[in-house]
């Protein structure tokens, strides 16, 4: 089972070298990324409100599975499912 | 070594799945530094050839392969090894291509597994059947599947991993690098390459649309993202960090790819030749046979010229050749199958005994330098022209005797051009149809690069294009220009070759049953070495000999055209009257302008009117130079006095290719094959440090040869800016009398010379509407399809054209064949007894009765569809019932109705111009005649309204455009100017009907319209009742 976020939360990410995830804050607390689990990149509509995603599947130190995403656009992190 | 090359990469030869030209990929490639790259597209080898020269351009290696499609809809990837491997690709490919339906080429295992060797395999993209297996989770059948093909391809066979940021990517590679570290297989990364650059995946998302017919916003098969460009090491090597070794292995495979194309082993077949002949000798044996034939009495210097080019044939190693050429035209005419060579073979003296060509060399001063010569390094085409009602039985002939292995037609791609990219790229991105339709009627270049330019000059457009999406419309009609769309066949290139074909290009099915066709186009073909016979099909050879057989038939005499006198005063009377609608080459609105200025009285005249009437001479500023020398003011004069007897028949005015050589020839000491080098050299762009090369060696051989320095520059600076232009001689001569001879059919065949023209459309510059209205004009009444006396195609009677029913929208050949033959049993008295003995669906007989083929029951066409209503109903066989109580009444059609039917249904009209039924409905107040014109003086202002039958705007005439209008009495020449064309470039693009206001330009015997003004002619009629209603306004407020 998992908490599919119907709007995206936008939270803070600590990036490594290569833009990807080491450290979020969720729910006040900072969670050290244990393990990226899978990566993948979301390019489409660019003929109308463009969407350029890289989504990154994590697993925690604390052992919370989620998935969050940087917007390309705005460099900006969201937080988009939690798994149980 | 820190270094990738990209093994699995697509171009746009994947019709509408790659997005980038092969040349840009390989740029691309060079500039992020690899060292080879391999070109992949989809179960073909359509690119290999340009790709080969662009590796080869930037000193990177070409690796040929191919992604193949297997039986069971899985891909792999195949990459030729050597040239062994070359080959057995093209086996495979054309294996998978010919044993399944056109456009679905499947591949077996067991064609694979005979023709693996010299073949590297990589396993194949996420659709390949080992990732397949891998992402449902069956390993088992995963490592079995790789098994057989380890047994198949050894070391030669990898998986193939690719990362494209896809969610299952990184899982799907860890178990496919399991599996070959399990196998003790090796494995290799690739990118799936679609595009060059990240940017392009917009233009492919595009091409899936138009794969899919869909747009944008509902397509469900776009790619996720934008990964499949070529990638550098960096971003390779940090996708697979973790497996250096896939990265690697790249650069080891393309270490182990050495193809060649060069095919310099490849000959063509050796015809079966007597015994104890060679094909040297067996040529020679021909030439002497048959030279009484042509030439009554033999002198030196025809001996000579035989002699000469036998000898030069014969060095040339191209006697086979000509023999094989020679072995289909015997054919041709043991057959009766009009055909005749065209273009420079025409300047041979063999060719023309051997009855290739049918111009006679020495008669006419025609050069050999320009066909063949001792320096020629590549292998002169012969372009045959056949009649285009035989070719394909010619075409059948040169396959079965050289069998389907050795022979193939070449292909051709449809390419966007402007019109179908602004169609098939605003479809995709959900543009409005109607703009859409209005854009492409609208823009006048062919290129799409151009679109926006073209757009933004019309007002009616300029809006969109500030916004973004129309923005993003026409930077990617710029960049799909020139992809190719899908594969066609070319109009008649067949390559023959001694060992099979399928060794060095894979062959396809084509469209029509019995034709096979190979992947490359005529460039591919002939940068790769090979040779194509071109039999093109023309169809004026098809109405030359249907007007003679028709004529023969109806005039009971025997007609042969090629023993014609070419010196009929009437004839040339006709042609410099301008009258040549429908004569072969003469019959364009410049040449109908030309015409009465330059007035040809003999048949060299004519080979000079057929090139001079050119863009290239246009552009050339040949034209009006020869024209004022040909009516007398201006003097004829010459570069040089050696070059008078060069160009004493074009009044020293370079017109001819041969010219360019002999020029060379005489003033400078070049050798013939030299003189053409430099030809060929000055109508290409070539570097100007090669050009200057040779105009050094020019100068200097003028030098020598007694011609002062200045002359010689002055001489070389004309020919410089002819070559480019140029026409060849031989061409020219073989098509002059083709118009020649539908000339004097036209002049004294009328009747059968119209029929032939329309039975063959469509064919030269005018639709079927404008041949019909000239026909009357020339006192030849066309009749209309009539269904107790039409055949198929359109007959003569008693001198009188009848319409056939091949002019009737939706007849086939099946229900044509099926009215004629149930005619044959009894004529059909009725309506009634024709639908009950054919029962024709209803809409195709509507068409009959609307088109008038039963106007002689004297019956009105509304009653009989009444009656159609009835007869529909009946079943067969029913007893027949009067119904007298619903006879109604039934207004008749009125002429516009009648006029609109014709149009509709057979896209002419034989008893309306629409001019005739329109000037009713408007006021003649102002508006004059075509033929009330001549009696007018220059400059006097007009107004005339008339049907659009040509509009042109050549890229030549500096931005002037020209319309040729019709009205009831006949046609007027419109000269648009600039200003004015952009002002109403609408109009003159879209509007059938014109109303044109302007002064009248007399010149000679041309008479044309300058115009001020373009109206629509509906327009004319809003404009007219407003004045009738603004004057009745005014009036009454007086």
């Amino acid at each position: 089972m998992s908490k599919l976020f119907q709007r995206a939360i936008r939270i803070q990410v600590s990036e490594g070298v290569h833009h990807e995830p080491v450290m979020l804050l969720y729910r006040g607390r900072q969670e050290k990324v244990a393990k990226i689990l899978k990566q993948w990149r979301v390019t489409r509509r660019w003929w109308s409100k463009g969407i350029q995603r890289e989504f990154f599947q994590i697993r925690t130190e604390a052992g919370v599975v989620g998935e969050l995403y940087r917007d390309l656009l705005t460099g900006t992190w969201y937080l988009q499912r939690v798994y149980d | 070594m820190n270094s990738y090359v990209e093994l699995h990469c697509h171009s746009n030869f994947s019709l509408l799945g790659g997005a980038s030209h092969t040349e840009d990929l390989v740029r691309r490639a060079s500039e992020l530094g690899m060292a080879a790259l391999a070109l992949t597209d989809h179960d073909g080898l359509y690119g290999a050839i340009p790709f080969y020269k662009a590796c080869l351009k930037v000193s990177i290696k070409p690796v040929v392969g191919a992604e193949m499609t297997l039986k069971n809809g899985h891909h792999i990837t195949l990459l030729a090894k050597n040239n062994r491997g070359y080959s057995n690709l093209c086996q495979v490919i054309t294996e998978a291509q010919l044993k399944h339906g056109k456009g679905n080429p499947a591949l077996d295992f067991e064609d694979l597994a005979c023709h693996s060797d010299g073949l590297v395999c990589l396993a194949g993209c996420r659709r390949g059947e080992i990732a397949s297996l891998v992402l449902s989770g069956d390993m088992e059948k995963a490592q079995e599947v790789a098994s057989r093909y380890m047994d198949i391809f050894g070391r030669d066979f990898y998986v193939e991993v690719q990362n494209n940021l896809y969610p299952e990517d990184r899982h799907l590679c860890r178990a496919l690098i399991g599996l070959a570290k399990n196998l003790g297989l090796a494995y290799v990364t690739t990118n799936n390459v679609h595009y060059a650059t990240s940017e392009g995946h917009r233009l492919q998302d595009v091409l899936t649309c138009i794969k899919h017919r869909t747009t944008l916003d509902k397509c469900r098969c776009l790619r996720l993202n934008s990964e499949f460009y070529l990638k550098s090491y960096d971003e390779m090597a940090l996708l697979f960090q973790n497996y250096p070794e896939a990265v690697s292995n790249t650069l080891a495979i393309a270490e182990k790819c050495n193809v060649s194309l060069n095919f310099s082993g490849y000959r063509f077949p050796d015809l079966s030749l007597p015994q104890g002949e060679t094909p040297a000798s067996y040529l020679a044996k021909l030439c002497w046979q048959r030279v009484h034939d042509k030439y009554r009495n033999l002198n030196p210097e025809i001996e000579a010229r035989v002699n000469y080019e036998l000898n030069l044939i014969k060095k040339l190693g191209l006697s086979g050749y000509f023999l094989i050429v020679w072995d289909i035209m015997d054919y041709a005419s043991r057959n009766d199958i009009p055909a005749q060579g065209r273009g420079s073979a025409a300047n041979s003296i063999v060719a023309y005994i051997l009855g290739i060509t049918k111009v006679d060399p020495i008669k006419n001063k025609l050069f050999i330098g320009r066909f063949l010569n001792e320096e020629m390094s590549s292998i002169p085409d012969i372009d045959i022209d056949i009649s285009t009602t035989h070719r394909e039985k010619l075409i059948q002939y040169v396959y079965n005797k050289y069998g389907r292995e050795h022979a193939a037609m070449v292909s051709t791609y449809v390419t966007f051009q402007a019109r179908s990219a602004i169609r098939e790229v605003g479809k995709a991105l959900g543009m409005p149809a109607y703009i859409l339709d209005r854009m492409a009627k609208s823009v006048s270049t062919y290129d799409a690069r151009d679109v926006l330019k073209d757009l933004a000059a019309m007002k009616e457009f300029q809006r969109y294009l500030t916004l973004a999406p129309w923005q993003e419309f026409v930077s990617l009609c710029r960049q799909i220009a020139d992809f190719p769309r899908h594969l066609s066949i070319h109009n008649g290139g067949m390559v023959i070759s001694s060992c099979p074909l399928t060794n060095i290009v894979p062959v396809e099915k084509a469209t029509m049953p019995g034709r096979v066709v190979c992947q490359w186009d005529k460039d591919s073909v002939a940068d790769a070495g090979l040779i194509k016979v071109d039999l093109l099909g023309l169809r004026m050879l098809s109405v030359i000999d249907e007007t003679r057989k028709l004529a023969e038939q109806n005039h009971g005499i025997q007609l042969n055209l090629d023993e014609l006198l070419l010196d009929d005063k009437e004839v040339y009377d006709m042609i410099c009257r301008g009258d040549t609608i429908g004569i072969f080459q003469v019959e364009s609105r410049a040449q109908m302008q030309t015409l009465p200025q330059t007035k040809p009285r003999c048949i060299e005249d004519l080979t000079i009117e057929t090139a001079l009437i050119r863009p290239g001479p246009l552009q050339g500023n040949m034209v009006h130079p020869y024209i004022r020398r040909r009516k007398g003011l201006e003097k004829v004069t010459y570069p040089h006095p050696k070059l008078k007897p060069i160009l004493e028949d074009t009044l020293g005015v370079l017109l001819f290719q041969e010219q360019v050589i002999q020029v060379a020839v005489t003033i400078a000491d070049f050798s013939p094959g030299e003189a053409d080098s430099l030809r060929r050299a000055m109508s290409r762009k070539r570097s100007s440090g090669a050009m200057s090369e040779m105009k050094q060696r020019f100068i200097e051989g003028a030098r020598k040869n007694g011609v002062n320095i200045e002359a010689a520059n002055r001489i070389f600076a004309t020919i410089q800016g002819f070559a480019q232009y140029g026409f060849c001689k031989s061409h020219a001569a073989g098509f002059a009398l083709l118009c020649y001879q539908s000339a004097w059919l036209k002049k004294y065949y009328p009747g059968e010379f119209y029929c032939a023209l329309l039975n063959n459309q469509p064919m030269g510059f005018y639709s079927p509407e404008v041949i019909v209205r000239d026909a009357k004009r020339h006192g030849i009444e066309i009749l209309p399809v009539d269904i107790n006396k039409s055949s198929a195609k359109c007959t003569v009677e008693d001198g009188k054209v009848r319409l056939g029913f091949m002019y009737i929208k939706g007849m086939g050949d099946k229900v044509t064949n099926q009215i004629v033959a149930e005619r044959k049993k009894a004529h059909y008295p009725s309506l009634d007894d024709f639908y009950s003995r054919t029962r024709l669906e209803r809409r195709l007989v509507e068409n009959l009765i609307l088109s008038s083929a039963f106007d002689s029951f004297s019956c009105p066409k509304r009653q009989l569809l009444w009656q159609l209503g009835f007869l529909e109903k009946k079943r067969p066989r029913e007893l027949p019932l009067k119904f007298s109580d619903v006879k109604v009444s039934l207004p008749n059609l009125s002429e516009l109705e009648e006029m609109k039917f014709d149009y509709e249904i057979e896209g002419l009209s034989t008893k309306y111009h629409p001019m005739q039924v329109l000037r009713k409905q408007i006021s003649s107040d102002g508006l004059l005649k075509s033929s009330e014109l001549k009696y007018l003086f220059h400059n006097t202002q007009v107004r005339m309204a008339g049907y659009v039958i040509t509009r042109q705007k050549p890229a030549t005439a500096k931005g002037f455009a020209f319309l040729t209008l019709e009205d009831e009495d006949g046609m007027i020449n419109v000269v648009v100017k600039p200003g004015i064309y952009n002002k109403y470039r609408q109009v003159f693009r879209l509007e059938p009907i014109i109303v044109v206001e302007g002064v009248i330009q007399k010149r000679e015997e041309n008479l044309n319209i300058i115009a001020d003004v373009l109206i629509p002619l509906r327009k004319e009629s809003e404009r007219q009742n407003t004045m009738y209603t603004d004057s009745l306004s005014s009036a009454n407020r007086a």
